[in-house]
């Protein structure tokens, strides 16, 4: 899937990087009872496990772009699920306002996914991951962030 | 410029009697200076220099600046001038527990706005009288109604653009800084001892001033800010390079608004939207 | 940087057009041209034009100072790479030649300043990164017609009309006429190339008079006190009000001390030299945690002992041209003038803190 997606792009050379942070106590045991029931996935998606999607300081974000993330996607428990109780509803507020403060600086939106994925929902994860790599295949490398890659000695 | 003797003539009185009763170290107030285009902050510490405090058009500094500032605290309990807007911020202080409201005596100027013309910040200001001083110097001014297509027209204009021409914009703005930091070092809510822009293991935010260092620092310090800023415009008129910071707080406050019913310094016991939750938060937009 | 002393006399005249044709013919012959532009309302910045017709005329001076042409606010002094079979790829070497630019319209007090900058760069070390800018750079200063309130170039030893440093000085005329003073080689080689343009101005043609510009203090004065004042209350009192951000020094035309940062991943990375500034409690703080400059007071002394006292003391110069832009960008009013006006009394036997 991404092959063939990646053909039709200018830069054919060009494969979708996607940066994942996942909350310890569901998410990530998504990801892995995925992984464990043998539900194929992209390997676009870069793992980072975190104890909660609390966790989350935007500027984990904002780092991920700068090195060259073409999709950032932030997945915790659902709500009432959440390990430490309210990470979660915390994390919800902090990062729809995030991506809030991203439409409003012109940082594309759909750049940034936020989800909610339980320990139990392996085939979940597998779609969802499915489902953002087309997106971000279809949207093209992050070129207004690649662009930012400071110029060199001639600058 | 024409100062106001309505409220400098009982604002220097009663400066001075703070002053030579003790019940204050120092007032932080506004002086005058040829030289300058408005009136910047001075500190009378002795009752006598209390009749170089001003009030004017030219007030445009939010002086609660300086109650965290630790060479200020050490002078003992201060008398501050605020007007309405200044007092918003100096409500937040409280509530973060920055300031004790024992440590303050606070002098509120009614304030029918600064500058000719007006600021845009004065153009719509709703605190015109500030509320909860200790003392208030001069007569109570007259406040419009402002409705929140007015609060947040500034970010409206921004809200207009597609994301396309919204990144061109900013991506325009942000160029021009260059790390100076006087947008943190003016607010009075950023605080902080140790910036996360000085933090170098990791180092979150790039400090050289190519764009992506400058969108790193001016999210960090927006994203900081929203749910506590209080729009008082600070940031915006110390920028040396003129980027409309102010737009950006505008939209995160209208946010906080519009979602959360909160606006930052209405009160000095409100919790802010950051620090709580409801378990029926808006979820539009997660997966 | 001046290399051939040039009679000061030499003295061309510029009909009207003569900037659109200037631009225009070296634009033609592949010069960057750096000339002031408005880049937002009311204010001016010294910036590469295409053409003639965007540059701006009346303004007192451009916001950022001239000196960030050839000291840029972030600039790359080396790159590394690590290869595949593990050994690093360093790039070190700056652009083989700079490009020749010539900057139409800066001011007579940054260019003033640039003495002061060149005496840093080439002090213990030659700074390639700068001097190689420096070289291919030719500065026509216009002169200046409406100081603002806060110039006070008098005081420090300039004028509105001061040449140092420039290859050409421009005294421009309402009516679009101007009169070139050649004041370097490379001047001489910037009329040689006008051409037609400009032409040698008739025997016994006469230079406006300066604008005047008030004498504020006498820096020697201001001297003779911060050479015995390390120590002194003043400090703490002039420095209540200062929020330590970096906007003056950032702002002025001969501050010039920088940082050096790496910003690198597991892969690549680049070493950069930054603006930083004295204002800022970690531009001293140590890696122990010891701050040797621990308040606003202290960061303020430096500041004005720097410019005042340090900087004569090493280079024979002060390192001030007194073109105003730290008054003018301070959020708090902070007013160099009357710090240094304050300390002249003082100096005098007065004792008047008034800043």
């Amino acid at each position: 899937m991404i092959q063939q997606a990646s053909d039709s792009t200018d830069n054919s050379k060009w494969q979708p990087r996607i940066v994942a942070f996942l909350c310890n106590w569901c998410s990530y045991a998504g990801a892995d009872l995925a992984g464990m029931s043998r539900f194929a996935y992209p390997a676009a998606i870069k793992i980072v496990r975190l104890p909660c999607s609390g966790r989350v300081d935007p500027m984990f974000i904002i780092k991920s772009f700068e090195q060259g993330a073409d999709l950032v996607l932030v997945s915790g428990c659902h709500p009432g699920d959440c390990h430490y109780t309210s990470g979660n509803y915390h994390a919800r507020r902090k990062l729809l306002a995030f991506r809030e403060l991203m439409t409003f600086l012109g940082i594309d939106p759909r750049r940034f996914k936020i989800s909610w994925v339980s320990a139990a929902e392996g085939a979940k994860w597998s779609s969802l991951v499915k489902e953002i790599t087309a997106e971000v295949i279809a949207l093209g490398p992050f070129e207004n962030y690649s662009k930012l890659r400071a110029g060199g000695i001639a600058e | 410029m024409s100062t106001n003797t309505a409220i400098t003539e009982p604002l220097q009185r009663a400066a001075a009697e703070l002053l030579s009763e003790g019940k204050v170290a120092v007032v932080i107030g506004y002086g005058m200076d040829g030289d300058s285009s408005f009136s910047p902050p001075l500190f009378a510490r002795e009752p006598q220099e209390a009749e170089r405090l001003v009030f004017d058009d030219r007030c445009f500094g939010n002086l609660s600046v300086y109650l965290s500032k630790d060479h200020i605290r050490r002078m003992g309990k201060i008398g501050i001038v605020v007007k309405g807007c200044d007092l918003r911020a100096v409500n937040v202080l409280l509530r973060e527990h920055v300031v004790k409201r024992e440590d303050v005596v606070l002098i509120g100027v009614p304030c029918a706005g600064q500058g000719d013309p007006l600021l845009g910040k004065c153009s719509v200001c709703e605190q015109r009288n500030p509320q909860g001083c200790d003392i208030v110097v001069g007569d109570p001014v007259e406040q419009p109604q402002i409705d929140a297509a007015q609060r947040y027209s500034e970010a409206a204009d921004i809200d207009a653009k597609s994301i396309e021409e919204r990144w061109e914009f900013w991506s325009g703005q942000l160029s021009k800084c260059i790390r100076c930091y006087a947008c943190r070092n003016v607010c009075p809510l950023c605080y902080c001892k140790r910036c996360i822009t000085e933090k170098t293991v990791p180092q979150w935010i790039e400090t050289s001033a190519h764009l992506r260092g400058n969108i790193a620092w001016n999210v960090a310090r927006a994203f900081h800010l929203t749910g506590r800023c209080v729009n008082c415009g600070e940031c915006e008129r110390a920028c040396p390079m003129d980027i409309p910071l102010g737009a950006i707080n505008q939209k995160m406050a209208q946010l906080m608004d519009e979602r959360y019913d909160f606006q930052s310094g209405l009160s000095s016991e409100d919790k802010a939207p950051f620090t709580t939750f409801n378990v029926d938060d808006p979820e539009t937009g997660i997966l | 940087m001046n290399s051939a002393k040039v009679d000061e006399q030499t003295l061309y005249q510029a009909a009207t057009g003569w900037l659109k044709s200037a631009v225009d013919i070296l634009l033609g012959a592949g010069v960057e041209v750096i000339a002031p532009i408005e880049t937002d309302p009311g204010v001016v910045e010294l910036a590469a034009v295409n053409s003639s017709e965007a540059v701006a005329l009346d303004y007192v001076n451009a916001r950022l100072p001239l000196k960030r042409l050839l000291f840029p606010v972030t600039e790359v002094l080396l790159e590394y790479e690590k290869q595949s079979d593990g050994d690093v790829d360093v790039k070190s070497e700056p652009a083989a030649s700079p490009k020749d630019v010539v900057v139409i319209g800066a001011r007579p007090c940054d260019v003033a300043a640039l003495e002061a900058l060149d005496k840093v760069f080439h002090w213990d070390y030659d700074d390639v990164h700068y001097s190689g800018r420096r070289e291919g750079t030719t500065l026509i200063t216009f002169a200046c017609t409406k100081p603002g309130p806060q110039c006070f170039c008098t005081s420090v030893g300039g004028s509105p009309h001061n040449s140092a440093q420039s290859d050409v000085l421009v005294f421009l005329e309402d009516d679009g006429r101007a009169l070139l003073q050649v004041c370097s080689d490379k001047g001489a080689k910037f009329v040689d190339q006008l051409g037609d343009v400009a032409k040698p101005a008739p025997a016994g043609s006469k230079l406006p008079a300066p604008p005047e510009v008030k004498a504020r203090f006498e820096p020697e004065k201001v001297k003779q006190w911060l050479d015995e004042s390390f120590e002194d209350d003043f400090w703490a009192d002039v420095s209540l009000k200062c929020l330590g951000c970096g906007a003056c020094s950032y702002l002025c035309p001969t501050c010039h001390c920088f940082d050096i940062v790496d910003e690198a991943n597991w892969h690549s990375g680049q070493r950069r030299r930054n603006w930083d500034c004295c204002s800022h409690p970690m531009f001293t703080k140590h890696a122990s945690g010891h701050n040797p400059r621990p308040d606003q007071a202290s960061r303020c002394r430096q500041r004005v002992m720097h410019k005042f006292k340090y900087f004569p003391e090493r280079f024979g110069q002060i390192a001030c041209v007194g073109c105003g832009r730290c008054t003018r960008a301070c959020c708090v009013g902070q007013n160099l003038v009357s710090i240094l006006t304050d300390i002249e009394t003082r100096a005098k036997g007065g004792a008047n803190c008034d800043a």
